[in-house]
């Protein structure tokens, strides 16, 4: 029996003389007991329809996305992405050019949860956030909330992003795959017997085995050789069924980024060796007791690292960072009269290593490593109540931080005070949602929550890299916490094939972090979070959409206009000033055009304000060193951010049961420079100075061809 | 139709490689701010050097950059007991390449000195003190992997009472200038008794000892300039090293400025250095 998306679907089945029967179907569960199956011949089905209403009815159950339609949309350089794809939904920005990163209403990068078939994932992107790590021929269902966020989520305050793999046993053996320009992916999934489904599947980069040589052995620049990038992701899964009522699933992820740079001359470094990745694992138990209640547990372990080694001034160095998790969560279901309940217990226990720089030929530095250990548990509980018109969503989330003693990489490390100091931190999270229908073809949405996190990830430079480090509420810096207030008219038009909608929102932090300290300070320094800013933000804005469903021509239009301002009492005199990611425009534009069985032409175009950064307005010479003088912070805005992408999807003829399709994308039509990041370009010799802002742009006009197959 | 191939791919990963067109960077705000870096070593003269801080996409060459040096202004220098007015004259050996230099006042350990700095219209003040003096107990010489390259240290016995930091440039018979050790030693103002220092000059490619980095040669005979600055201008140097090193890499978040001791609309830095110097034959 197949996962429902809805938390309480009632089901009519209506066959022609035959009684209709109603069934009540548990969210996430196996039920197999219900419906008992009847093999009979029948005459003829009349089945009729009339377009479903998506977004007007739906409750607190988030968004959920069609990744088949995802997947029609260009994609860069030949591989599909669902998950970066969700840049084009309202609310949601991207974070830099190319990149799989999102904010989300005004939050940061770090402040979305991520669920992979309910594991917690840190890092989502490959190469420079150009690819997601999730593998689209496995992806089975994706809904994600921006706003009236249900108790049973929790730990992060922007978004909950959730993913499910292979929920599905399949029919018969699939083997998918894609060959792409610079990456290409294989996946099986198959039933072992009636019982036992597993899946697996596999995608690999060649850009450094292939593709470099072969422009080196063309005569491009020869440098480009003694540079690499590759990166690599693996799943493994299974679905066993106990019993008809009693499920048991596993996965596995492990996926890395390697990049291999020789020589890079701004930041006098030299054998630049960096590697990254997340390593993904769970089991999961879920069991039906009655057809109105049910459980769920699931088992997660997360890992996500990143090292690299590098020669600075002729120094080897080591420089690494490390988030490892432990999650247990249960959940417990019951549906009486009309309320759905829900209720369970989320205990995480982690241990970080929030940045560590090692000097490798002197040992002395390496005793600065020192690992944060903390143990959160949150207890929460929910109704969802519907009656008439009127759904209400109401919960409470109860979290306790318990920040442990550090723990030394080394036992010559001795620690502080401060360092072995347990902290405390309780919260509760009260959530509220409501939608109230005010006809068959309208309704209002208004929701409130507080959210709370404890586990931070602070950047330090801010690329495409994950050049971050890790820290965790303690004696020092206190947990992040949100207040987000949101509501919104949705309306269905034309007989329900066009959806409209404006949502307006305000979403008030506390206890925001920014780095305060300089690259330095990180070796000197063995409680990094004296190096942090403590400081509030708060954002707001409106959302409108436009959305057309159904017919040859699907689509929808996304248009937000927001505000987002931080005040640190550190930064620019404790005055409130404009977020890096603050983006006043944000809109896209998606087409979808079904020519006929085989063709389909889809088309995207997106805009946003460019983001905000903290550049010099002059320089000057001190002892011999050219030193950059700033202006008000964050006052520049980079260059607005524009793309336009086109895609023909062509289906190929079944050959010997292989369906493939042949997609040709033109990723950034008119060739736009959006700035992938900025850079110093320093001339300072001879009594010359040229010290100028430059800015690296990564994907001009990309053309790209791919083959996507599955048998 | 191999070639075409290769052809259409060269074109395609060329364009990956990417351009890299300047910014439309309009200047936020631009204000002048009057330059300063002066120093009084102790037996020495004081020296400060004056300039203008040049707006970002301004292209500046040899001729056009001395627009921005500071060739007629007042420079007084005081003790409490003597003032005097510095003289002036090129300087082609640094930047900016006009010197301010004073021919009677001598700086001494432990006391106090006031500049002042007037330049259209604008008056500029700061105060220093050259710190106590100190002991460089021993230069010690170190094997490396190469028979004729060495490394050195140095140890200083440091003062429990003093919070200051060291600098150390050193002086090798083929250079023509000191050059800096990009380390500022004790710039946490916390250690104590006696330190070992490694000393690491880090040469530009323009001088003649880049090659050897931070070795030295057997044979060649160094001079070593230790000086000791007190806890504000170890501030200010402490983030100058660190401007200098990251200074390529914009996306820094760079939010703190540097740690001026020059009065508005000035900026930059006066202080007072503790000199010892050292000369080693390297075995």
């Amino acid at each position: 029996m197949r996962h429902i998306l809805f938390a309480l679907a009632a089901m009519f089945v209506t066959l022609v003389t035959y009684a209709q029967q109603t069934y009540h179907i548990l969210k996430d569960t196996t039920d197999s007991n219900s419906i008992i199956l009847k093999v009979q011949q029948i005459k003829e089905i009349d089945v009729r329809s009339s377009y479903p209403l998506s977004k007007i009815k739906s409750g607190s159950s988030g968004i959920s996305v069609d990744v088949n339609e995802l997947k029609k949309l260009p994609n860069l350089l030949g591989d599909s992405d669902p998950f970066k794809a969700l840049q084009y939904m309202g609310g949601i920005s991207q974070a830099g050019e190319a990149s799989a990163n999102m904010n989300v209403r005004g939050g940061d990068n770090d402040q979305n949860v991520i669920l992979l078939n309910g594991c917690p994932v840190e890092s989502p992107t490959h190469i420079l956030g150009l690819f997601s790590i999730f593998n689209p021929d496995l992806i089975d269902q994706m809904r994600y909330f921006k706003s009236g966020i249900p108790s049973e989520y929790g730990g992060r305050l922007s978004s909950v992003i959730d993913i499910k793999n292979n929920v599905q046993a399949p029919v018969n053996t699939e083997i998918a795959g894609n060959l792409g320009v610079l990456a290409s992916r294989i996946s099986l999934k198959t039933s072992l017997n009636k019982d036992l489904a597993v899946y697996a599947a596999l995608r690999m980069s060649y850009l450094g085995t292939v593709v470099i040589p072969m422009l080196v052995r063309l005569g491009i620049n020869p440098r480009l050789a003694q540079n690499n990038f590759e990166f690599y992701d693996t799943n493994f899964g299974f679905n066993y069924k106990l019993s008809s009522a009693t499920r048991l699933s596993g996965h596995f992820y492990a996926g890395d980024d390697k990049l291999e740079v020789s020589c890079n001359d701004k930041f006098v470094i030299e054998d630049n060796a960096s590697r990254w990745g997340n390593r993904v694992g769970g089991v999961q138990l879920s069991h039906v007791f009655t057809p109105v209640f049910s459980m769920i547990h699931n088992l997660n372990v997360s890992n996500f690292y990143t090292t690299s080694n590098l020669n600075w001034l002729n120094t080897p160095y080591n420089v690494n960072s490390e988030r490892t998790t432990f999650n247990y969560k249960s959940d417990f279901m019951l549906v009486a009269d009309n309320h759905n309940l829900k209720t369970g217990l989320d205990i995480t226990v982690a241990n970080l290593l929030p940045f560590a720089f090692n000097k490798e030929t002197n040992d002395t530095l390496n005793s600065r490593l020192k690992y944060n250990q903390f143990t959160d548990i949150a207890l929460y509980f929910r109704d969802e109540w519907e009656k008439g018109p009127v759904l209400i969503n109401a919960g409470i989330r109860a979290a306790v931080h318990l920040k442990h003693p550090d723990r030394p990489f080394s036992t010559s490390m001795a620690l502080n005070e401060l360092m072995v100091t347990e902290k405390l931190y309780t919260a509760i999270e009260p959530r509220f949602f409501s939608r109230w229908l005010l006809d068959e073809a309208s309704s209002v949405k208004v929701s409130a929550s507080k959210h709370f996190q404890f586990s931070n990830r602070v950047q330090l430079i801010n690329l495409g890299l994950p050049v971050e480090i890790f820290v965790s509420a303690s004696e020092q810096v206190k947990p992040s916490s949100l207040w987000h207030f949101s509501g919104g008219y949705f309306r269905s038009l034309c007989d329900n094939k066009w959806e409209f909608s404006v949502e307006a929102y305000y979403k008030s932090f506390a206890n925001l972090l920014e780095y305060g300290g300089k690259l330095n300070d990180l070796m000197i320094e063995d409680n990094i979070e004296k190096l942090l800013y403590r400081g509030r933000a708060y954002a707001y804005g409106s959302e409108f959409m436009l959305r057309k469903n159904y017919g040859k021509f699907t689509g929808w239009f996304n248009y937000t206009l927001g505000w987002n301002f931080r005040q640190f009492d550190d930064i620019n005199n404790g005055m409130p000033y404009l977020a890096t990611n603050d983006r006043r425009h944000d809109m896209s534009l998606i087409g979808i055009y079904q020519i006929n069985d085989k063709l389909s032409l889809s088309v995207a175009y997106v805009y946003a304000t460019g983001s905000r950064l903290n550049l010099p307005r002059s320089w000057y010479i001190v002892d011999g060193n050219v030193v950059l003088e700033y202006s008000k912070h964050n006052s520049f805005v980079m260059p607005d951010y524009h793309r336009l992408d086109l895609s023909l999807v062509y289906k190929l003829p079944v050959w010997n049961k292989l369906n493939s399709e042949l997609n040709i994308s033109i990723y950034n039509v008119y060739n736009r420079a959006n700035p992938f990041m900025v850079y110093y370009n320093t001339v300072a010799e001879g009594g010359n100075f040229d010290y100028k802002i430059k800015m690296h742009y990564l994907t001009p006009i990309l053309p790209s061809l791919s083959w996507t197959f599955r048998f | 139709m191999q070639k075409y191939i290769y052809l259409i791919s060269i074109i395609y990963f060329g364009l990956l490689v990417g351009c890299n067109p300047d910014l439309d960077y309009s200047i936020k705000g631009y204000t002048q701010k009057i330059i300063v870096e002066g120093v009084i070593e102790s037996g020495k003269y004081p020296v400060v050097y004056l300039s203008l801080n040049v707006p970002l996409s301004k292209s500046v060459d040899t001729t056009t950059i001395l627009d921005y040096v500071i060739r007629y202004a007042k420079v007084t220098v005081s003790n409490g007991d003597k003032t005097e007015i510095l003289t002036s004259k090129w300087d082609k050996s640094y930047f900016p390449p006009y010197v301010y230099k004073g021919t009677e006042i001598i700086g001494e350990e432990g006391r106090t000195y006031d500049l002042k700095v007037e330049y259209g219209g604008y008056t500029l003040y700061s105060s220093t003190t050259i710190p106590a003096g100190f002991q460089v107990e021993s230069v010690g010489m170190n094997q490396t992997a190469v028979d004729s390259l060495r490394t050195l240290t140095v140890k200083i016995n440091l003062n429990d009472n003093v919070k200051n930091s060291y600098r150390i440039q050193t002086w090798k018979r083929k250079d023509t200038r000191f050059i800096k050790t990009p380390v500022l030693f004790n710039d946490g103002l916390n250690l104590s008794g006696i330190q070992t220092f490694q000393i690491s000059p880090y040469p530009a490619k323009t001088d003649s000892s880049f090659t050897e980095g931070k070795y030295f040669v057997v044979g060649d005979t160094v001079d070593i300039k230790i000086s000791a600055i007190d806890s504000v201008s170890t501030l200010f140097f402490k983030d100058l090293n660190m401007f200098s090193l990251v200074s390529g890499n914009i996306a820094v978040t760079e939010v703190k400025p540097l740690h001026s001791n020059i009065s508005e609309p000035g900026f930059g830095i006066w202080y007072g250095a503790a000199i010892r110097m050292e000369r080693v034959i390297i075995k």
